[in-house]
């Protein structure tokens, strides 16, 4: 775990070096779920509904979703770019996983904007706090953790699209995709049970982004579901890794290590 | 001695996309991609022992980076056999890596990993990455900082170095771990001449004391010149030649240059029939020409001239080694 955890360090101080950074980061946790409680409060009014969300259901979805959202590892650009001009070499010749060390620079920088996410935060909770729906600790904790396998979902996701630039020269147009998936299927913008072909989304492992541990968070799944959910994530974080592996190997048979 | 690197029949076939200019081209090329297979290495065969510095040339294109990226885990070879330190190293086994360097030129990894944190930092990093013991890492730091002369901008952020501080902090981070083979792509590029001599300085006495093998490409042959115990000479994937330095000027040199130093001025016109006159002059040792001859008939045309003029010295002289391999590859840099 050496490695990795100097991976985490070494990015951590990176990152902090950029505090103006963060601080504009701030802006970006703290404004769209602002717009969307005056979007909903006007849709919806004090006391109406869609489908079964209230105002105040709405209000906690959307800063439960922003949050988590927020802090998802990112599987960098920087990797499908770097196996494009060869810059790849660089990290192959090093005794530690490829994937564990960018996964433990990924959590560097989200450990830092987390503190930022937290702050903005509970500075929306309190604005709001009237919208707000406390969870059960319980299912908080759940959230939780629903959220964290989701993240590492996000990460192998990210990854394997990175990964395509072993087959494909330019793969920008899949990044366009991969942000509308984040926002969208994730549940960024509308709660995916509300949405015409809901049982299509629910089945894509794009809701463990968001949707899922804030469902968790609302209180809104019963044992059984939240069981059959957690063989859900186990079985897609199987699958992703399984395919992430594949594809790591039989990449770098192709790969041609450009430049130099 | 078992060699430390053994390479047999190396083959690499690089499959690259072909697409004509224009828009036109990018359409085609699109609908329907062609590959073209270049043959970068055409079964070499070379071995590397403990202790040794091979100086590995050739013009662009000869396969000198693409051999490293294979010795170095990096690329999968056509076909062929290698075993560095008795590993195979596409495999890429961390016991390997630990073992090897890679120092290409170009954008160092302490400067992706740590560009806005002390080459201290830096370099904990890589500690932690090789899971060097801390003792062992600040013996090795104080050892290498002082050789290299950093001792006092281990401090110091690396994006405030200069280039040639930066490239002599990539080579500290690239020997932490006191890797038994060292591959070195170009070491010196983009130095100046002070930072390249510290470099070949540094190098050599790296070597001598750890006893490590290392193979060292360089568009600049006074670094091979100076560093390489024997040389190996690649030209369109096949090696050309392989021995000494010395040996390598004899082979590659098509000229060699007569200097004359006469008993009264002559007209340069008077040799030009022999070859190019290429500098006169000199006033403290009295008029002086040099007439540059095909290597194979300079011993006569010596001795001829010596019978027709009054010549006080002669000296025969061959070209360093970029001048013979520029010589023997045309305009490209060796």
């Amino acid at each position: 775990m050496r490695p990795y955890w100097a991976a985490f360090k070494v990015t951590l101080q990176n990152t902090l070096r950029y505090r103006a950074n963060v601080f504009f980061y701030l802006s970006l946790v703290l404004v769209p779920p602002l717009a969307m409680f005056f979007l909903w409060r006007t849709v919806l009014g004090e006391t109406g509904s869609l489908s079964t969300y209230t105002l105040r259901d709405m209000v906690t979805y959307y800063l439960v979703t922003q949050f988590f959202g927020s802090l998802l590892p990112a599987a960098w650009t920087d990797i499908g770019r770097s196996i494009r001009t060869g810059e790849i070499s660089r990290w192959l010749v090093r005794p530690a996983s490829h994937f564990g060390l960018f996964l433990a620079q990924s959590l560097g920088v989200t450990a830092v904007l987390a503190g930022v996410s937290l702050a903005g935060w509970l500075v929306l909770v309190a604005v709001l706090r009237g919208y707000f729906l406390w969870p059960h600790p319980g299912d908080a904790i759940l959230a939780v953790a629903f959220w964290i396998g989701g993240g590492l979902v996000y990460y192998l996701w990210g990854y394997l699209l990175n990964l395509l630039a072993f087959w494909t020269e330019r793969a920008q147009g899949v990044w366009g995709l991969e942000d509308a998936l984040v926002w969208f299927l994730g549940g960024a913008i509308i709660p995916l049970d509300v949405l015409p072909l809901r049982e299509v989304w629910l089945a894509l492992p794009f809701r463990f982004f968001g949707f899922l541990p804030a469902q968790v968070f609302l209180g809104r799944l019963g044992q059984g579901e939240i069981l059959r959910e957690f063989v859900g994530l186990i079985l897609w974080l199987t699958i992703l890794g399984s395919v992430v592996f594949l594809a790591w190997r039989r990449g770098l048979r192709r790969y041609q290590a450009p430049g130099g | 001695m078992k060699p430390v690197v053994e390479v047999k029949n190396l083959v690499k076939v690089y499959r690259r996309r072909v697409k004509g200019p224009g828009i036109l081209g990018t359409f085609r090329a699109l609908l329907r991609p062609e590959v073209e297979e270049v043959k970068a290495l055409k079964g070499i065969s070379f071995a590397l022992r403990e202790g040794e510095i091979l100086g590995y040339v050739g013009p662009n294109g000869a396969g000198k980076t693409t051999t490293l990226k294979i010795l170095a885990g990096v690329l999968y070879p056509t076909s062929g056999e290698v075993r560095v330190l008795g590993h195979i190293p596409w495999r890429r086994e961390k016991a390997f890596l630990k073992k090897i360097t890679f120092v290409q030129s170009g954008r160092g990894f302490l400067e992706e990993v740590a560009w806005d944190l002390s080459v201290l930092d830096g370099l904990q990093f890589v500690k932690d990455l090789y899971g060097i013991p801390k003792r062992e890492f600040q013996a090795t730091v104080e050892e290498l900082a002082e050789l290299l002369e950093l001792g006092e901008l281990l401090h110091v952020p690396l994006r405030q170095l200069s280039h040639g501080q930066r490239m002599r902090v990539e080579l500290l981070a690239a020997l932490l771990w006191r890797p038994k083979v060292l591959l070195l792509d170009e070491p010196t590029l983009g130095l100046d001449l002070f930072s390249q001599k510290s470099i070949r300085e540094f190098l050599r006495t790296y070597v001598a004391r750890t006893g490590s093998a290392c193979i060292v490409t360089s568009h600049y042959m006074r670094d091979i010149e100076e560093l390489a115990d024997r040389l190996i000479v690649l030209n369109q994937g096949e090696i050309v030649y392989e021995g000494s330095v010395r040996e390598a000027v004899s082979r590659f040199a098509r000229i060699k240059w007569i200097r004359l130093r006469l008993e009264r001025p002559l007209p340069l016109e008077a040799f030009r029939s022999y070859g190019q006159v290429r500098e006169s002059a000199s006033e403290d040792s009295g008029p002086e020409v040099v007439v540059e001859v095909p290597s194979d008939n300079a011993k006569a045309i010596a001795q001829e001239i010596l019978s027709k003029f009054p010549v006080k010295d002669i000296l025969i002289e061959e070209p360093d080694l970029e001048e013979a391999l520029r010589a023997y590859f045309g305009r490209e840099e060796p």
